[in-house]
């Protein structure tokens, strides 16, 4: 297990070198120069030469490479094309508040979405279940940043009850939380019921009722801890989405945010800007994958038995829960 | 006069799916009186395991319907509350299923499943005390007590059916309901399995209707035997009336004995019953065996399916046997 | 038994022996939230198929209103006009050709190039297949909006470019699914005879794999659709994407942002309209999806 877990630590920054290395292959085949972007209208080509100097654009794309890994290593990622202050003081700062955005939200998402997940795969065909159902349909379609757009109009702007934008107070967080939570809360609940009526179908759950088992125990005890396993799995996989998600609510609610500068940086084509924030973006996610990829083996005791030997290639078990 | 300890009577089930109608069971007459196994055999999709469910009140509550009585120690099951049956689950019938790979749950251990089974019934019994009786009950099925602390994956298949077993007895009940408990093993293990359940059985006095399609296991462990075919019980006696071979018996059974390959004859092909068995939606009119039948008359293709025609206890469904047909 | 029930049962399981194609159809029939959603889809696609013959072009990139902004149920114009004078219901109509041009085209080829990496790699095993997998571990560390925005950023602006990011951001999770099917179906027994009796992994790959992955195919590139028409209009909303004036129900929503206090049709026509098309395509994916296996039916 601990050998398990050393491996799995170790190859998050080979990922994130990985990561790295895409971007930069992909900001590359953009047509538009950037040293270009950065020089007046009028420039000679002295002046094109010592600006591509200066930003260390002159040399062949896997020197830039290894250049910008060595640098970034030590804390140096590199100076904003637009700004041309150093990067990372400015993305340093945001983090913090698109931690705090990503992570309330999915705490909340979590909180409220499994119980009524599982109370929709217990009261299957009920009032209640076909309820949240065509809630959760309709919430789920609907666009996030159209959304915001919405309660916006509504709350701030006619009703006055928020502010429309930035950070602060208690308020100012309420919109964008909502707003980043109500779609993919949809089709968290979605999929949370049915996880659990994949597991209710089983059957131990059949043979647990057989001994006489009360309800509730067949379900909360027998079947939930069953579904504990694809439900941690969605999670992780929605919450990857729900970062691209907060990208845009920041952008909306103008919170100045890791998401936010990226779109800036994008628009701005600011490359170096932009490759931080990437790759802080992909740190959040493999660290939550980390973390949900160790909580396997806590849920569930075949996993555990199949990493005693320290092996590196787990079974991909899907979100089907039959015996293996 | 001793009442049976488990009486069903015209018992009938229909499932629904699509809108499509299953009938699963019907119209069946059971009687176990205590101590005694009772084979049920009959071929996959004959209703076996419905009847089984239906005992304890585990069939799906929206897609199905039961008509009919059962009635254990003289309480009726169909129509009782669902903590009646809770009560009985699992204390005093308890039911042993067919696939031990999938229905042990595999997040939980072993001593735990089969601890849960005393907790349920025994709200005053300490942990300790559970602890110790989970030991002896696993002795009793020949696991090591020290494998208690493992989870199902850990188990082979032949030990897993144990581990069911153990789960199964932990209470002592009166009537078990074993459905199909080799038929997911090898055959080593297999015997193993039904010698384990013969001597489990004599200990703890417990009636089993053990359901099955195979005809060597009947002849091994029951006492009675009840035929079934597309959701009828075609023909039901002792085991001797049923493996007599100088007696009548409705075609269906025919048809099982002679569809076994004789180790002392030589033969170059097997004699299965010509046709396939129909699908619960889709039941012939008449007799439900009259397409396959051998033997079949004009009076088997229509109206009613034939009555029940007694023979000192040996009862077979047949107009064969009835009076106004044919004596064979 | 009576000789009704027999009869019914028999033409219903009858049906159901056909192709799965009309089992599917059949299902699909009987359920009323199905058909609804069936024919708004189709509906849709007639609009953005006709959309030519229905409003003139010209009416969705020029100004042909005598004023600007003017609001829905305006003489002439149904939902109003745009602060460019434009015929907002042009551009919806228009709109939805592009939508669908985004998501149908972006949906399949990700689709496409997906099942080929799921099944090369599954079907190839070994070092092949762990070199897959190690690709896709590593665009699905980055969320899938930031891919298509970074795509976007790096070839700029334009329908096909969108196409491209697109198509890219949604390869991770199409890759995995599939792969987990095309492994399970390539332990089965008639793969295994098939390669015994010395199949090429590309015959198997067509003959055997294929057939068996149409449901999970159509039921994904459903929702992958749904997906990257929202996708699309995001990134028309942040400014990436389609260029201006061709008529995107994003960028209509990002230029209705400047006139949110005055004009608020601006910002509701076209959201509303994006989240209708999403319903409906969602809703008419979850119908294929308890179509193709009815037991999986009430499960969301």
């Amino acid at each position: 297990m601990l050998v398990f877990t050393i491996k799995r630590i170790l190859m998050v920054p080979i990922l994130l070198l990985l990561v790295a290395l895409f971007v930069f292959v992909l900001l590359n085949l953009s047509e538009s120069d950037p040293v270009i972007m950065m020089l007046p209208s009028e420039y000679t080509q002295e002046d094109y030469d010592n600006m591509a100097e200066r930003f260390g654009l002159d040399k062949p794309l896997m020197v830039q490479y290894f250049n910008w890994v060595a640098d970034a290593a030590q804390g140096d990622f590199g100076t904003s094309f637009k700004t041309k202050a150093p990067v990372a003081d400015d993305v340093v700062f945001r983090i913090p508040i698109s931690i705090q955005l990503a992570f309330i939200t999915t705490l909340i998402m979590v909180a409220a979405g499994i119980p009524l997940g599982v109370m929709c795969a217990v009261k299957q065909y009920s009032v209640f279940d076909s309820t949240v159902n065509i809630l959760a349909k309709f919430m789920g379609s609907i666009p996030g940043f159209w959304l915001g757009l919405m309660l916006i109009m509504t709350f701030s702007i006619k009703l006055r009850m928020f502010p429309t934008y930035g950070t602060g107070t208690l308020k100012h967080w309420i919109l964008p939380v909502v707003t980043l939570l109500l779609p993919f809360l949809a089709n968290y609940v979605r999929q949370v019921r049915s996880a659990m009526l994949d597991c209710i179908r089983q059957d131990y759950v059949r043979t647990a009722r057989s001994k006489g088992a009360k309800e509730g125990h067949v379900i909360y005890k027998e079947a939930l801890k069953n579904a504990l396993l694809p439900i941690i799995t969605l999670t992780g996989g929605i919450f990857s989405t729900m970062i691209g998600g907060a990208v845009l609510v920041e952008k909306v609610f103008a919170i100045p945010g890791v998401g936010y500068k990226i779109v800036e940086a994008i628009n701005n084509r600011d490359m170096p800007t932009l490759l931080a924030c990437t790759m802080v973006l992909a740190l959040f996610t493999i660290f939550v994958q980390l973390l949900i990829d160790l909580s396997y083996a806590l849920v569930d005791p075949r996993i555990r038995g199949a990493f005693v030997g320290g092996k590196k290639r787990k079974k991909k078990l899907k979100l089907s829960v039959g015996a293996n | 006069m001793s009442e049976a300890l488990l009486e069903i009577k015209d018992l009938s089930i229909r499932y629904t799916t699509d809108k499509v109608i299953s009938r699963a069971v019907n119209s069946i007459n059971l009687k176990i009186d205590k101590g005694e196994v009772l084979g049920l055999v009959g071929e996959t999709g004959a209703g076996k395991t419905t009847t089984a469910l239906s005992i304890l009140g585990l069939l799906p509550r929206y897609t199905s319907e039961t008509e009919g009585e059962i009635r254990f120690k003289g309480h009726k099951l169909v129509g009782a509350s669902e903590k009646q049956l809770r009560n009985i689950r699992g204390s005093q019938i308890s039911m042993i299923f067919q696939d031990p790979m999938t229905s042990l749950n595999p997040v939980f251990k072993v001593g735990r499943q089969i601890g849960d089974v005393l907790k349920f019934h025994n709200k005053t019994m300490s942990q300790i005390e559970v602890g110790q009786k989970v030991d002896e009950i696993l002795q009793m099925v020949g696991i090591p007590p020290s494998r208690k602390e493992e989870y199902p994956h850990q188990f082979s298949g032949g030990m897993k059916q144990r581990v069911m077993i153990a789960i199964a007895i932990a209470c002592r009940p009166d009537l078990l309901i074993a459905d199909e408990p080799t038929t997911a093993l090898d055959v080593t293990i297999q015997a193993q399995v039904i010698k384990m359940m013969r001597s489990l059985q004599k200990e703890l006095q417990s009636s089993i209707i053990l359901i099955t399609h195979d005809l060597g296991i009947v002849a091994n462990l029951c006492d009675k035997v009840a035929i079934m075919y597309a959701g009828e019980i075609v023909e039901s006696g002792t085991l001797e009336d049923i493996f007599a071979q100088d007696r009548g018996h409705h075609p269906y059974t025919l048809g099982l004995f002679g569809s076994l390959p004789n180790i002392k004859e030589k033969r170059s092909r097997l004699t299965p019953i010509r046709g396939l068995t129909p699908h619960p939606s889709e039941l012939p009119e008449g007799c439900h065996f009259h397409p396959r039948c051998p033997q079949c008359m004009e009076i088997c293709k229509t109206g009613r399916t034939p009555d029940r025609t007694v023979q000192n206890g040996h009862e077979i469904r047949c107009h064969l046997f009835s009076a106004g047909g044919r004596q064979p | 038994m009576d000789a009704e029930a027999i009869a019914l049962n028999a033409k219903i399981r009858k049906s159901r022996r056909n192709s799965q194609g009309m089992e599917v159809w059949n299902r699909l029939r009987t359920r009323p939230t199905a058909m609804v959603a069936l024919t708004g889809v189709i509906f849709l696609v007639f609009l953005a198929l006709f959309a030519d013959l229905l409003i003139p072009y010209e009416m969705a990139i020029k100004q042909v209103a005598a004023d600007k902004l003017m609001p829905p149920g305006s003489a002439g114009h149904l939902l109003g006009t745009d602060n460019f004078g434009r015929d907002i219901l042009a551009r919806i109509i228009h709109g939805s050709r592009t939508a669908l041009e985004i998501g149908v085209i972006s949906a399949g080829l990700s689709l496409f190039i997906s099942t080929i990496l799921a099944c090369t790699g599954a079907m190839l095993g070994g070092m092949v297949d762990n070199l897959i997998m190690r690709v896709i571990d590593v665009i699905s560390c980055i969320p899938g909006m930031v891919i298509a925005l970074a795509i976007c950023a790096a070839l700029g602006n334009g329908i096909w470019q969108l196409i491209v990011a697109l198509t890219f951001s949604g390869l991770p999770m199409h890759t995995k699914m599939v792969r987990s099917v095309a492994l399970r179906v390539s332990k089965m027994d008639f793969v295994e005879s098939a390669v015994a009796l010395g199949a090429k992994p590309g015959y198997i790959m067509v003959r055997h794999l294929f057939p068996n992955l149409t449901s999970i195919m159509i039921i994904n590139g459903t929702a992958q659709v749904s997906i990257n028409i929202m996708m699309g209009a995001t990134l028309g909303f942040i400014g990436l994407g389609v260029k201006a004036p061709t008529p995107e129900w994003g960028t209509m929503l990002a230029s209705g942002l400047n006139f949110m206090m005055r004009n608020q049709y601006m910002v509701l026509v076209p959201g509303l309209v994006l989240a209708i098309s999403a319903l409906l395509i969602n809703t008419l994916g979850d119908a294929m999806r308890d179509a193709f296996d009815p037991q999986l039916k009430g499960k969301a």
